[in-house]
């Protein structure tokens, strides 16, 4: 597959901006109807009034692209289950690795599992900066807001809606299921999207429960039990490693384990939440070649003698940007405190090679880095959701826009 | 008035400040949302002087006391933006075998599995959208300056919180508001906390100290009966204050539940 520079230039770009009224609309509809509750960071909207457009050949091998990664990730999961010297490579905290102990030999069964897989268009074509394993969000903006947007730009169509496959993939499961859905307090981002999943279950006629700590489930015969009612399935919009930081006797390793409740996504997708996975692609016996391809090269902090501004480092889990640390951007102080801060805790690290991203530019004349992240539910593409930084990083200032695909297929109308 | 017309009254379109309104209470408002009357003594904020282009206001009390003070000088001439940020229930509307739905209980009282908020802050949704049809009337200009309203127990002051309870505590950030710049691009020059207390929350602290260092003039007036804001005094917290702030937004929430809903922005990827 070749993705290369010519490809980007030609097929990536951003549409003209919607007109004010109809932009106004909709931002106060994903406001009032779909649970946006943060669209403004400072004196900037957070929602972006121009569509970015793909062409369809290149979202074609972008989905294909991540549902070869997902297949893979799929077959190295298992081996890290079943070989967990490997688990301590990922900077995996201990209480984790006890609680993953539970699938050795198990089988993953019947499941619920969804990816996102960043891409950046850059100069070597594109790459994935990382996979959100765990916990990706960004639902409503991919789903709802793309699908608001492409009513204004006729020649154009969604990548999918990844919230109705969610839904679906939900249903599947179990019909009217009794649904509980965990997440952790203090994160407005978070608070909106469970809330917005929520609603969309009880329109399936899901009976829903929301939970903001995992003692408030009690256990039995791998049944999760909420209000004394057994869950179908359990919704974990809660990180792994923050849930290692709870008391064992709160629960929280019964959702690591196999279990009769569906815990999606399951415990053991922390695993490939490291950002330190890159490092284990000669370990596997299963291929990688697919993500080898798409991940910059990455190393073990430690091996990096100099030339530290080429690299970024990254802490092995980490969100919406933080713990990010371009070396490059710093002055000589803050560059010494970072190195020996990371050289201390190098297996909780990785370096990761940095890439030139590729710009578009905004109608406003502003240069954006955009970052798209495929959705994969249970092995196949189902969208996409977008965020544009003004700068190297994509982190929580990052503008969100709306894919859209042009239709330039052949026989397209 | 539906939750979009009652949403339009307090962010208008066309306002300067209407896109730092804050949306998430107004996206709980229904039929069954009651309205909330101004119940504060008629004297009460008389002595808020007209407003000035030149002069905004944070207004900092508690609950939907900030609502109505907004009311009262919108009369003056000032915009109210409300910057309420967190949720009042987990779900928007009770399930269908809810006492509420059934008639039993007014939806504003009880959250699903009966799971009490940390804070109350329905009583605010009541008040914006009792406020609406008279906000509507006084058609506050769009160059009027702004009163951002905030609730002063946003952050859970004197509640303990325990296991089970739908914890929507929040905090705010200076990115909840336009920056120094854009206020003062605007011809703001100065702005006024009206608070119930005499130092604000240590997150308002953190918005006031930017504006501060970027030359606002920031004033504090305790609610009472004579307006006379005085400068205000915002040391650099100290490191044991600001460990704490960061514990607090960062790391407590997950920990020990000590911190709140707000725009830590650090949420999953």
């Amino acid at each position: 597959m070749e993705l290369g520079l010519a490809t980007i230039n030609n097929d990536l770009r951003l549409g003209p901006a919607l007109n004010a009224e109809g932009f106004s609309i909709i931002r106060r509809r994903m406001m009032l109807d779909h649970f946006k509750w943060d669209p403004q960071i400072g004196d900037e909207s957070v929602l972006l009034e121009q569509p970015l457009i793909l062409s369809s050949k290149t979202w074609a091998e972008l989905a294909t692209r991540a549902e070869l990664m997902a297949a893979e990730i799929a077959s190295i999961e298992i081996e890290l289950l079943e070989r967990p010297e490997l688990q301590t490579v990922l900077g995996l905290p201990a209480p984790l690795q006890r609680a993953l102990r539970g699938w050795a030999n198990a089988g993953l069964g019947v499941g619920l599992r969804v990816l996102r897989f960043d891409f950046h268009a850059t100069a070597e074509g594109w790459k994935v900066s990382e996979v959100n394993s765990d916990v990706p969000g960004g639902f409503t903006e991919s789903s709802n807001f793309t699908a608001l947007m492409a009513e204004h730009y006729p020649g154009t169509r969604t990548p999918g809606n990844p919230v109705q496959a969610w839904k679906c993939a939900v249903t599947s499961l179990r019909s009217g299921p009794r649904a509980g859905i965990l997440y952790a307090s203090g994160y407005p981002e978070d608070q909106q999207l469970v809330s917005f999943l929520g609603s969309v279950l009880e329109e399936e006629g899901c009976r829903v429960g929301f939970l903001q700590h995992p003692q408030q489930l009690s256990w039995q015969n791998g049944w999760a039990y909420l209000d004394q009612q057994p869950l179908d399935i359990l919704v974990r919009f809660f990180q792994g490693e923050w849930l290692a930081e709870f008391p064992i006797r709160s629960g929280w390793p019964h959702m690591f384990g196999p279990t009769q409740t569906v815990v999606t996504n399951p415990g053991y997708s922390v695993l490939a939440e490291s950002k330190r996975l890159p490092l284990l692609w000669e370990s596997f016996s299963n291929p990688t070649r697919a993500l080898e391809e798409s991940f910059p090269q990455c190393l073990d902090p430690r091996d990096i003698e100099s030339g530290e501004e080429d690299w970024v480092f990254k802490a092995a889990f980490s969100n919406t940007g933080d713990d990010v640390v371009l070396p490059a951007l710093l002055g000589n102080d803050a560059r010494r405190r970072i190195r020996r801060h990371i050289q201390r805790q190098s297996d909780k690290w990785v370096a990761q090679r940095r890439f030139v991203s590729l710009p578009v530019t905004a109608s406003s004349g502003v240069l954006l880095y955009p970052c798209l992240g495929v959705y994969i539910i249970n092995g196949r593409t189902v969208g996409a959701y977008v965020r544009l930084s003004r700068g190297p990083v994509t982190d929580y200032r990052a503008i969100e826009a709306a894919l859209l695909i042009a239709d330039d297929r052949e026989g397209a109308p | 008035m539906n939750k979009e017309q009652v949403y339009s009254v307090w962010a208008p379109e066309g306002c300067v400040w209407s896109k730092w309104a804050k949306p998430v209470l107004f996206a709980y408002i229904t039929d069954n949302t009651r309205m909330l009357g101004d119940s504060e003594p008629e004297e009460w904020g008389k002595s808020v002087p007209a407003a000035t282009l030149d002069t905004g206001m944070v207004i900092d009390l508690d609950g939907p006391r900030g609502v109505f003070l907004g009311v009262r000088i919108a009369r003056k001439g000032y915009c109210p933006v409300p910057l309420y940020n967190a949720c009042p229930r987990e779900k928007l509307t009770p399930s269908p075998d809810d006492p509420v739905r059934l008639g039993l209980i007014d939806s504003e009282d009880l959250t699903p599995q009966g799971s009490a908020p940390v804070v109350e802050v329905s009583s605010i949704v009541s008040a914006l959208a009792g406020a609406a049809d008279e906000l509507r009337g006084l058609n506050v200009p769009c160059s009027a300056p702004p009163a951002f309203l905030l609730d002063w127990r946003r952050g859970g002051v004197g509640k303990q919180v325990s296991i089970g309870m739908f914890d929507n505590r929040s905090v705010i950030f200076p990115s909840d508001f336009p920056s120094a710049a854009f206020l003062k691009d605007r011809g703001i020059r100065t702005m006024v906390v009206a608070s119930e207390t005499h130092v604000p929350e240590f997150d308002l602290a953190s918005v006031l100290r930017e504006w501060k260092a970027a030359g606002l003039d920031v004033r504090i007036q305790v609610s009472g009966p004579i307006w006379a804001p005085k400068p205000i005094s915002l040391p650099e917290p100290s490191w044991v204050r600001r460990a704490a702030f960061w514990l607090h937004s960062h790391l407590g929430l997950q920990r020990n539940f000590s911190g709140g809903y707000g725009r830590v922005r650090r949420g999953s990827g």
